[in-house]
Parts: C-alpha cells; structure tokens; sequence
C-alpha cells in the first residue's frame, strides 16, 4: 500500500514540474491552448453547418448532437491530457532514452505515464465542457444524480478506455520502432465517430464499435440513455448504459498486460 | 552537359538542373517513408467513411443542401481525403524548424532563392503525396462507393490546371505563415491558428456552398476557397463554362497576391531573424 501512495505521490511531484515548464514560456502556452481551443471549434462548426440544413441526424436533434460532440471531445481531450506520454513514445524508444528509464528504481509505466502532461489540450477539454453544458441548457433538461454519474463516468472510463489504446500504440514501438500510426484510426477516428449518432453509421461499423471494439458504450449509449433516445441505443437495456467503467478498466486492464509483456520483451535500438 | 541551348546560357541550365535535383530527391526522400504512408492512407480512407456516412444523414433527412447529389457529395468526401496529404490542409512547420535549429543560415546561403528552394521541395512531396496517398485512395473509393466522375477529357484538363494553381496557392500561403517563426520564437500555435482557418474556409470540412450565406458572402472575398473548393467544383462537374473560366482567373490573381505577400514577408522577416544555436 505504502507503494501506491509513494507512486502516487511521485507522479503528483512529476506532472507538477511538467506543469511549470510549460508555463514558463507564456505567450507560447496561451497561443497553444488558443489553438487547440479553435482547432476543436471547426468540428463544432462543422455541426452547426449541417444542422443549418436539417434538423435532425439519424434520429438526433442539435442539442442531443452537441451532447454527444462535447463528451466526445472532453473524453479524448482528458486521455491525451494524461496520457500524452504514451503517444510521443516512439521519440523515447528511437532516441533509446527508454534504455534509461529501465535503470531508474521506479516503475517504467509511472515514468513514462509521467514525461508529459499537455496543458495545451485543456483547450479542447474547455471547448467539450462548455458545449456540453450550453447544449444541456439548450434542450432544457435538468439531470437527475444517477444522469451526472452516468455521464462522468462514461468521460472518465472513455478517458481511461482511449489511453489503454494509446498504451497498446506505444507497446508496438518496442518492436516497429516507430509508432504505429495505424491506431490513428482508433483514436483519432474513433473520437470523430463517436461525435455523431451511430445511428448513421452501416451496420459493419455499428457491429465493430458494439461487440468488437466497445467504444459504442463510452459515448453513444450512455447519452442515448440518458436522453432516452431510441435507435440502436433504445435497443440496448438499461443497464448498459452503466457499462463505461467495466469497459474502461478490462479495456486497460488487457492494454496493461499488452505493454508489461512488450517492456519484458524489449531490445534497445543501439546507436 | 549542354553548354548553350537556345535561349539558355549555360549558368540557366545549370540552375533549373539543381532545382529539378531537388525536386526529386524530395520526392525519393518522402517515398521511403512506406510504413507512415500506408497508415496515413488507412486513417484518411476511415475518416473518408465517417463522412459519407454524415453527409449522407444530411441527405437522407430531405435538405436539398446546396443541390449535391448523392454522388457528387461521394466524390467530395473522396477527394477531400484524397488531397489532404498533396496540400497538406492540417499545416506546415518544416520551415519553421529550421528556424529554430538554426538551419535556416544553410537555406539562406544557398545560390538558389529560398521561396523556390521550398517550393521546388514542396512540389516533390506533393507529388509523393498524390503517389501514394490520393491515387490509392480514389481508386479505393472508387471501388466502394457510387463516386461521381467527369465524364469528359476537357473537365479533367480543367480539374487539373484549376488543382494545380491551387497547389502553388497552398504552398505560397503555407511559405507566408511560416514566416510567422522569423519574428517569433515559437510560432507553432500562432502558425496552427492560421492552417486551421484556412483549412475551414477552403472547404475541406464542408463545400464553402453550404455555409450560412453571411459566411459565404465574407469568404467568397479570400483566396481561401480557391485553394480547395474550386477545383473540386470543377471535377464534381458544378463549375463549367464562363464560371469556370473566371474562377480560375481568380485563382490565377491569388497565386499573384500570394506571392508578393511572400516575397514582402520573406524581406522583412530576414530583417528580424536572429540566428539560433550554434
């Protein structure tokens, strides 16, 4: 236990010197949040295009659209956040700067999980916040307890279910050397995906994102729930929508064994 | 090697041969990156999959959104993801490196002029881009989806010489932002903001047609449009006859705007530029 704490405490002494360095160079940070805010707002625009000239998409009206974008955006804004360490990994296996992490009497999932930590993403993480909130305000809902918890947790297990992926992408470093930007279509794409209805989608691409890949239930399902929508997520039972934090952690547990086999497998890059 | 050739001394030959040995060795250096391109190749087909189903939604729900068919809006996500990588829509911080590691003294000493020295560079990219990036994927696209293509040679001429100037007008804008980094230490945001805008009002998101109309009537005044949304106007087969010929006008004024503004900003930016490293 005393172990934990101590990691814990570590990590909190780490992220924090990440945190002042950043802030060091001001008007860079401002101008990178700035840009990170704006670079969120063209997929927001995008939106508010297309519902200029319909009022629903697949089922959906604008509101519950926007919900939808903005816990898109604050779940992948908070995993990149964290775990921005993980997805400049390659840069730390080429440069054969892992070679000394291993020396160190710390673990080197804490050490890398700990190398950044990017400010600079609590613009998008905003943006997400504050179209949520405009959005729930717009449709006029007020949220009864169990909605807050099924909401927070569906950005806090997407966000835990989005770094088990970036985890699995830095895992493939230790043999591919550069990263697999494949995953790409997983993260990237999948935060793009989840913005919108799956109601929309084929039913090849519902099935993957349902029973293959899970990511349809940190995002989809348990807005659908709490807005009571029909579509493929009516269909589902209640109770799924309660499914974020189971999916979150087997998803991490399962990237964990991932990377722990790949660091026990890992042959330095020489040079 | 010639010695004299027409109207070319031999000092002019020598120099289109060295730019041409850019070029295509920019081009060799891009290809050997396989792997990045195959992924980048896959996420551009994903994300061209995402939007043709949106845009679809859009459809289906009965807008008539800006008059699109079914097919031209196919061959718009298409080529959408098809060019992102020739025109490198997201941003371009290659020169902006260089002045932060101090390179760009090598740059500027070179018996070359340094916006064709990038430009020359650029060209070869942009046609490993459109190698092993845009073929592919249309081709994929193609297989897969009910794409709407020009069914006449001329609409292809047209499609080509209109994407073309929008190549140059990408580059001369690119160059232009990346000056950014002469006057600041870091100008990686301020530089972002500025690929994001014109990555949005050139079209790449949504075709410009279907902003709201006070959009439209501010954009319509920027060379932004000019450097993705017309040319694929003009493949989709929306731009055709005396509309096209004055487009590609327009797009021809803009290349021109654009490089003055480069050369403008290239001499006051050298004034400021303080060498880094060592």
């Amino acid at each position: 236990m005393d172990r934990v704490v101590w990691n814990v405490h570590l990590y909190f002494i780490l992220i924090g010197s990440r945190i002042r360095s950043q802030l060091q160079y001001r008007v860079s940070f401002m101008s990178d949040v700035a840009a990170n805010f704006v670079a969120s707002l063209a997929d927001l625009a995008v939106l508010l295009v297309l519902f200029g000239h319909t009022r629903i998409l697949g089922g959906w009206d604008v509101g519950e659209v926007a919900i939808l974008y903005g816990l898109s955006a604050t779940t992948f804004a908070l995993a990149e956040l964290i775990g921005g360490g993980f997805d400049h990994f390659a840069q730390t296996i080429r440069t054969g700067n892992f070679d000394t992490l291993l020396v160190r009497p710390v673990g080197v999932f804490l050490q890398v999980l700990s190398c950044e930590f990017m400010l600079k993403r609590l613009g998008r993480m905003s943006q997400g916040l504050v179209v949520l909130w405009v959005a729930f305000r717009w449709k006029q809902a007020v949220l009864a307890p169990w909605q807050w918890l099924m909401l927070t947790g569906a950005i806090l297990c997407g966000a835990l279910f989005y770094i088990s992926l970036l985890l699995v992408q830095a895992t493939s470093c230790f043999w591919a050397v550069e990263s697999l930007e494949i995953f790409n279509i997983l993260t990237y794409g999948g935060h793009e995906m989840l913005s919108y209805p799956m109601d929309i989608y084929p039913g090849w691409l519902k099935r993957f994102f349902v029973s293959f890949l899970p990511m349809a239930f940190i995002n989809y399902v348990p807005a659908g729930k709490v807005l009571g929508k029909g579509g493929l997520a009516g269909a589902l039972p209640h109770w799924a929508g309660w499914l974020p934090p189971l999916v979150g952690v087997t998803v991490f547990m399962a990237a964990r064994a991932v990377w722990e086999y790949g660091v026990r497998h890992y042959q330095s890059t020489g040079s | 090697m010639r010695t004299s050739s027409g109207a070319f001394t031999r000092t002019g030959w020598v120099t289109v041969r060295a730019y041409y040995e850019l070029g295509v060795t920019s081009f060799r250096r891009h290809m050997t990156y396989r792997t990045a391109a195959l992924a980048g190749l896959a996420t551009n087909f994903f994300f061209g999959i995402l939007r043709v189903y949106m845009f679809t939604a859009v459809l289906e729900s009965g807008a008539p959104f800006a008059a699109y068919t079914h097919g031209q809006i196919l061959a718009y996500t298409g080529w959408t993801q098809a060019l992102m990588a020739t025109l490198i829509v997201y941003g371009w911080f290659e020169l902006m490196h260089t002045v932060k590691s101090g390179e760009v003294v090598g740059d500027l000493c070179r018996p070359m002029n340094y916006f064709w020295f990038w430009q020359v560079k650029d060209l070869g990219r942009a046609a490993q881009a459109t190698l092993v990036r845009a073929v592919p994927l249309l081709v994929g696209y193609r297989l897969m989806f009910p794409v709407y293509l020009p069914g006449t040679a001329i609409v292809w001429l047209a499609f080509v010489a209109s994407l073309i100037t929008a190549l140059f007008m990408s580059f001369a804008w690119r160059f232009a932002v990346s000056t950014i980094s002469f006057w600041m230490l870091d100008a990686r945001g301020v530089m972002s903001l500025a690929y994001m805008v014109s990555w949005f009002l050139s079209g790449f998101f949504v075709p410009v047609d279907v902003f709201p109309a006070w959009a439209i009537g501010i954009v319509k005044y920027t060379p932004f449009p000019y450097m993705l949304h017309a040319p694929l106007q003009v493949v989709m087969g929306r731009l055709a006859g005396t509309a096209l010929l004055h487009a590609m006008a327009v797009q021809v004024c803009w290349l021109t705007v654009l490089w003055l503004l480069c050369s403008v900003l290239l001499r006051l930016g050298l004034r400021r530029l303080v060498i880094q490293g060592g």
